[in-house]
């Protein structure tokens, strides 16, 4: 018996396309979540827009999403300005970002440039480690521990620092970045071919300059790429402003004292009952649907030139 | 000509400089070390005193109508001629829940445990007790009749309105059920989806390279968006559009199951990515199909590097919270679920329900679960560095 094998030959019958079509439906299910993310939050948020002015939204100053039960008592309405939320969001975000930003750099120029192998393959496992902790764990540590810490010394030196100080949940925050960024600027500058390392070496730069003058303005694009994961991250974090940064929007520069942020209020909305045709549980989603938007932009800014920055290096 | 030392040292500015940025480098590296230190030591200070358990030794010389009453008859036995208010704060020095746990029928000596401020006084972390509970704390201590022993309720109880009686069983349970659903229906979606964007290049031509675009940046912005929003998703989709019932850890398994998915689509990606192309064209050569290449060769060598990056994601899927807050898994629960369609909360849930209770005794309980949790997950980062090198195979 003879079988006549060319390249139409089908190897094994039906269930090949079966398979096959189950793989392409797995990976068109992850179109469909991006989809089904973007259709509920906007659909949540147009119901929103039809209840509360875009532009009080976005330019108003106030948020008091308390609804009054009597329909004419005063401040019946609530007040949804949305610059106050972003305002803590960015200032913590800030805060953190100047911890972790020196701190995540240096480590990272230390652990790629300094370190034996050996040596470094222990510390980069640990730092690893460090990135997984939970940040409800972060979140514990600043409310119950650093904050009333802060607040004690706050007292000593006779300044006056609120329990859920910006300061705090910042400085935990940047904490819980550290890895991040330390482990993205690690995998850059490991990028940086080391013909240019050695070159530089030769011509008898120091170790010092070599990093100052060859590495880092060679790595700078990936470095930067990975900042703006981590500002991404630490403007997406919700645990730890949850239980560390307050409930009462505030606009100010004042790192002791206490700020919200969109993700704190997102959570305060939904938690417990809600019905979802008052602009209370509505202004949620509006808030969700920004926070997707920035950090969408966000990171497609930084994979692109984390991207292109490593197809140079690698050339 | 000018020549070189090479024996020389580098000196003034130069060797400042070489030597500040080494010293700046190696300090980074120490602060956050020391962080971590404070944070660990800080979390295990608190945390280490809820592993041990207050009891109270009592004698129960006669048996009352019932349990309750038995108790708390032994209890004014302690002073002789006891008034009401001295009777009050004896009861208290036993958990309100004493009675409903033991059955006592018989006279005989027996073990309760002891209120929460009771034990936080024999811990010394805080004193609320009054001058007769003191006193009387003070007497039995020395008769060896309240002592600590490791606290198995801590382990097998569920939440609880009393601190000395709360535990985490229940909570684990619902972070098994949760976890454990979530990853059975995301591994094989998302190593399959990784399958396909991988091995199965789609047809040259303008619009495939528009498609293959789209899902990569599809994939990278999943991984990255807020963890929130995957809880928002949850609660417009499951819970208001589909009309599950909020709570449950079905939901919070599909909310989860979604948010990993993108974690381990990536990690099987980069594992499909490393097995070289000659593995491939040897078994096209020998003529399988390219499904049989994908599934007897390809899937096996990146098999390690798939279960490395699954494990990773099952460690983000535990200490995940936010989303769960948000679909309602922030419930009482007073037992353990017994099936996925019951009201459950997770491990990080229930440290972040305690963390917010007013009642002091839950601080150390909270930083207990902490450290719990964290055991766990560092036992499976552990794991999957160990499995990582012991499985991984060099081409």
């Amino acid at each position: 018996m003879f079988i006549w094998i060319g390249p139409k030959q089908k190897s094994s019958g039906f269930n090949e396309d079966l398979i096959k079509g189950f793989f392409r439906i797995s990976s068109w299910i992850t179109i469909a979540i991006t989809f089904a993310i973007l259709a509920s939050l906007s659909y949540e948020t147009i119901k929103f827009f039809t209840l509360v002015e875009p532009r009080d939204f976005f330019f108003n100053t106030t948020w008091s999403p308390q609804t009054a039960f009597r329909a004419d008592s005063v401040g019946s309405s609530g007040e949804f300005g949305f610059i106050p939320l972003i305002w803590g969001t960015m200032f913590i975000t800030f805060l953190a970002m100047l911890i972790a930003g020196p701190i995540g750099l240096l480590s990272a120029i230390y652990t790629s440039e300094y370190l034996k192998p050996s040596q470094r393959q222990i510390v980069k496992p640990l730092l690893e480690v460090l990135a997984g902790i939970p940040t409800v764990v972060y979140g514990f540590f600043a409310a119950i521990v650093l904050g009333p810490w802060l607040r004690e010394m706050g007292v000593t030196l006779g300044l006056d620092v609120a329990t859920e100080s910006a300061l705090a949940a910042g400085v935990v925050m940047g904490m819980m970045i550290i890895p991040l960024i330390s482990s993205i600027t690690d995998d850059v500058i490991k990028a940086v071919p080391s013909a240019m390392r050695d070159g530089a070496r030769g011509i008898g730069a120091t170790r010092e300059e070599t990093i100052k003058n060859i590495i880092l303005p060679a790595a700078l694009p990936g470095i930067v790429a990975g900042f703006i994961m981590a500002i991404a991250r630490a403007i997406g974090e919700t645990m730890i402003v949850v239980m560390a940064a307050g409930l009462a929007a505030n606009l100010t520069a004042n790192p002791l004292e206490a700020v919200t942020t969109v993700t704190v209020q997102i959570v305060t909305l939904l938690i417990g009952d809600q019905e979802f045709d008052s602009a209370k549980t509505l202004s949620a989603f509006a808030l969700a649907f920004t926070l997707f938007v920035i950090t969408f932009i966000l990171n497609w800014i930084a994979y692109r030139n984390y991207k292109n920055a490593i197809n140079r290096l690698k050339q | 000509m000018q020549s070189i030392d090479l024996n020389s040292k580098l000196e003034g500015k130069r060797r400042r400089l070489q030597k500040g940025l080494e010293y700046a480098c190696k300090s980074a590296l120490g602060i956050t070390a020391l962080m971590m230190l404070t944070f660990f030591l800080a979390l295990g200070y608190r945390g280490i005193g809820a592993f041990s358990q207050t009891q109270i030794e009592i004698n129960v010389t006669s048996i009352e109508s019932s349990t309750k009453s038995t108790i708390n008859q032994s209890m004014y036995n302690l002073i002789k001629e006891p008034d009401r208010k001295t009777k009050k704060s004896l009861r208290q020095l036993v958990t309100p829940n004493a009675y409903s746990k033991i059955d006592i029928t018989e006279v005989g000596t027996y073990v309760l445990v002891a209120h929460t401020d009771v034990d936080m006084y024999v811990k010394g972390v805080y004193n609320k007790l009054d001058e007769v509970q003191q006193v009387i704390v003070d007497n039995l201590i020395e008769q060896d009749k309240i002592y600590r022993t490791w606290n198995w309720d801590f382990w097998t109880n569920s939440d609880s309105r009393s601190p000395e009686i709360a535990g985490i069983w229940g909570a684990v349970v619902g972070t098994f059920y949760t976890i454990g659903i979530a990853i059975l229906f995301a591994f094989p979606i998302g190593v399959s989806c990784a399958v396909h964007m991988e091995e199965f290049p789609q047809r040259k031509g303008k619009g495939w390279k528009r498609y293959r675009d789209f899902m990569e940046i599809n994939i990278n912005n999943l991984a990255a968006v807020p963890s929130i929003v995957y809880g928002l998703l949850g609660l417009a989709v499951l819970i208001n559009f589909f009309g599950m019932s909020r709570s449950i850890s079905l939901v919070g398994a599909i909310t989860l199951g979604i948010l990993v998915l993108p974690v381990i689509v990536i990690s099987a990606r980069t594992a499909l990515r490393t097995v070289p192309q000659h593995i491939r064209d040897a078994s096209n050569g020998l003529g399988a199909s390219r499904l049989q290449t994908t599934i007897y060769q390809v899937l096996p060598a990146a098999l390690p590097g798939i279960i490395t990056g699954t494990i990773i994601a099952i460690a983000r899927a535990i200490g995940e919270s936010a989303p769960l807050i948000m679909i309602g898994m922030v419930a009482f629960i007073l037992t353990a679920p017994s099936t996925p369609m019951d009201p459950a909360t997770t491990l990080p849930v229930q440290i972040f329900l305690w963390a917010d209770s007013p009642e002091r005794g839950f601080a150390e309980k909270t930083s207990a679960a902490i450290l719990v949790l964290l055991v766990a997950l560092v036992t499976l980062n552990l794991l999957a560095i160990w499995l990582r090198k012991r499985f991984e195979i060099k081409w």
